[in-house]
């Protein structure tokens, strides 16, 4: 009988590797969302108490990170901003992620005119730099997190409208496509539910990496004063103040930035061990 | 359910266009089977695609495709939606790649129930796994949550016909479906197949490029050359007494058992028979008929103008102005 059930295999298993990559970025994002939560309801001192008496104090002389030139605290700042940073980054990636989906995946269903216009606009977004995207935005609107938020993820937009239009072009030229347009689909209805369950791999490690430049926009903002407004913390304007201090007072410009490049590293490692888990091809090669 | 396909042509978009079907046309009767029987290239799928309204963008097909009396052709793709699935089931030829990868062989089953019938989600999963179980699927309930991965290639198939059966369409096109299994399997799925077109008095489409499948399923043979019909008629008078020199020339191809083995003085006689060349591109069809170049029988008429359709006895029509000397 040739259609015998697959047996159970013979050996079991050899236990799944994780790659060492998912793992590192995993651990790096997750200790920065547990400390981004742990920043509303605990933090060392309040991040917004002014104490002049305590003013530019180094590292460990006032508080674990010192204090800063209005003598807040910086360990207390940098987790308020690690809330401001990453929930600001992850609002504007699921924006741009929701709408950048939506637009490809419809471009590449319907195909014809709607599909030039939208990924013609794609491209005149893509042909603006992101910051100056966001900076032209925060002008129109005034500083704030949902015009941060705004900002950013009509940048990122465009990455997301390309990519799910290339992915799902590649997925309607596979034959269950027909198969389903066979048993009387709808183009938006097979898109629903065959293209983008088969898409969405991609789309989320592509999601990871956004966030990391979300993170690095985000700063960018809100050292150029465009961010949220004060005295919301945020790491990009403590970089800001800090600048004015760099000789007197170094530790002010290191902790945030050395917050941001981890976040950076973090959600960039995450989004490559993501990839190298999702792409059987690359087993071995780890 | 009655098909009627009227002087239906096929052409891809281009100055000028250029027919890839030209002059089509059969008349397919309520629970009537129809064989269509052609070598690779010669139109068989674009046809069927035709038929559905699926065709490849840059394509566009005229005539006329009569379902019980509607003009296909003529139908806003909103309403060929519902008749897609709904009144014509389609099998595919790969069920390695008709099945959505990511999602389990009984969702697949019940999203057309879903779609085209006004039941619920568990209604629609209970009829799902009494399909799955009637197409035949060893140990049903359990395959029903299987990803296509986990199935073997005849399984595939099995689920494939599911998926067509499950909003109960009244015409079925199978186009080679039996074509990417091995030989023990296509017998069995063909049985199955046969089957359930009789047990839902369903009209069935059979498309293959082999004869022997053709002869066994189909009270109607229907013969494609380069994007045209050659022969059409009972399968059993198309078969045994062949009216095209094309048709004859397929049927002696044909591997036979002893064959191989008469013993005979002459080697030649042994050996299978072949048609010469192959089937010509659409770009570069021969001047009048299309099988001048490969074919035993030609005259210098042949050449000039394209035979025309013509019923030569009741029932049994060729395109070919030497099908006389065949009679």
């Amino acid at each position: 009988m040739s259609e015998q059930a697959a047996a159970p295999p013979l050996a079991p298993r050899a236990a799944r590797r994780w790659p060492s990559t998912l793992v590192t970025g995993g651990a790096i994002t997750g200790a920065f969302i547990l400390i981004a939560l742990l920043s509303r309801i605990w933090t060392p001192e309040s991040p917004t108490r002014i104490h002049m008496a305590l003013r530019l104090k180094p590292p460990l002389a006032a508080g674990l990170l010192g204090t800063d030139p209005f003598g807040r605290d910086v360990l207390s700042m940098l987790m308020a901003g690690t809330w401001t940073s990453l929930t600001t980054a992850l609002l504007s990636v699921l924006l741009g992620l929701l709408v950048g989906v939506a637009l490809g995946s419809c471009a590449a269903a319907l195909r014809g005119r709607f599909e030039e216009v939208a990924m013609r606009g794609a491209d005149v977004i893509f042909a603006f730099p992101a910051i100056i995207t966001a900076i032209m935005v925060t002008n129109i609107f005034g500083p704030g997190q949902a015009t941060a938020v705004t900002a950013i993820g009509i940048f990122i937009i465009p990455v997301f409208a390309r990519l799910a239009r290339a992915s799902a072009l590649q997925i309607w030229a596979r034959d269950f496509c027909l198969a389903a347009q066979g048993a009387g689909k709808g183009r938006l209805r097979i898109t629903i539910e065959h293209v983008i369950p088969n898409i969405a791999g991609g789309l989320l490690v592509q999601a990871t990496i956004q966030l990391a430049l979300a993170i690095l926009i985000e700063a960018g903002l809100s050292y150029l004063g465009l961010g949220l407004p004060p005295p919301t913390p945020s790491w990009g304007r403590m970089l800001n103040d800090a600048q004015t201090f760099l000789d007197t007072a170094p530790w002010l410009a290191v902790a945030p930035g050395v917050a941001i490049a981890l976040a950076v590293l973090g959600f960039n490692l995450l989004g490559d061990g993501l990839r190298d888990l999702f792409d059987p091809r690359r087993e071995g090669r780890r | 359910m009655s098909l009627e396909l009227e002087s239906v042509f096929v052409h891809l978009e281009g100055e000028p266009p250029l027919p890839l079907i030209a002059d089509m046309g059969f008349r397919l009767e309520d629970g009537g089977t129809l064989g269509i029987v052609g070598e690779s290239g010669s139109g068989k799928s674009l046809l069927a695609l035709a038929t559905i309204g699926l065709l490849p963008g840059g394509m566009r097909a005229a005539g006329r495709i009569l379902l019980d009396g509607r003009d296909l052709l003529a139908l806003p793709e909103s309403e060929l939606c519902h008749i897609r699935g709904a009144r014509i089931g389609m099998i595919f030829q790969e069920p390695m790649t008709t099945l959505n990868p990511v999602m389990r062989i009984g969702d697949q089953i019940a999203e057309g129930l879903l779609w085209h019938r006004e039941i619920g989600a568990a209604a629609a999963r209970a009829e799902a796994l009494r399909l799955l179980d009637r197409v035949r699927m060893p140990d049903a309930a359990r395959r029903f949550a299987f990803y296509p991965h986990e199935l073997s290639g005849g399984q595939r198939q099995r689920v494939g016909i599911a998926i067509a059966l499950a909003p109960g369409p009244k015409l079925l096109i199978a186009d080679e479906p039996t074509t990417a299994l091995d030989v023990t399997v296509q017998s069995e799925i063909l049985d199955l197949l046969a089957e359930l077109v009789a047990d839902s008095a369903m009209s069935l489409i059979l498309i293959s490029h082999d004869l022997g499948i053709i002869a066994g399923m189909a009270e109607r043979t229907l013969v494609m050359y380069a994007g045209t019909r050659f022969e059409e008629g009972p399968t059993e008078t198309v078969l045994r007494h062949p009216l095209n020199p094309y048709t004859r020339g397929l049927l002696l191809a044909m591997p036979q058992r002893g064959l191989a083995a008469a013993d005979g003085p002459d080697r030649r006689a042994r050996r299978l028979a072949s048609i010469p060349g192959s089937v010509p591109q659409a770009r570069q069809l021969p001047p009048g008929c299309r099988f001048a170049d490969r074919c035993a029988m030609i005259v210098p008429s042949c050449r000039p103008v394209e035979p025309a359709w013509r019923e030569l006895t009741p029932g049994h029509s060729v395109r070919c102005i030497r099908a006389e000397a065949l009679l």
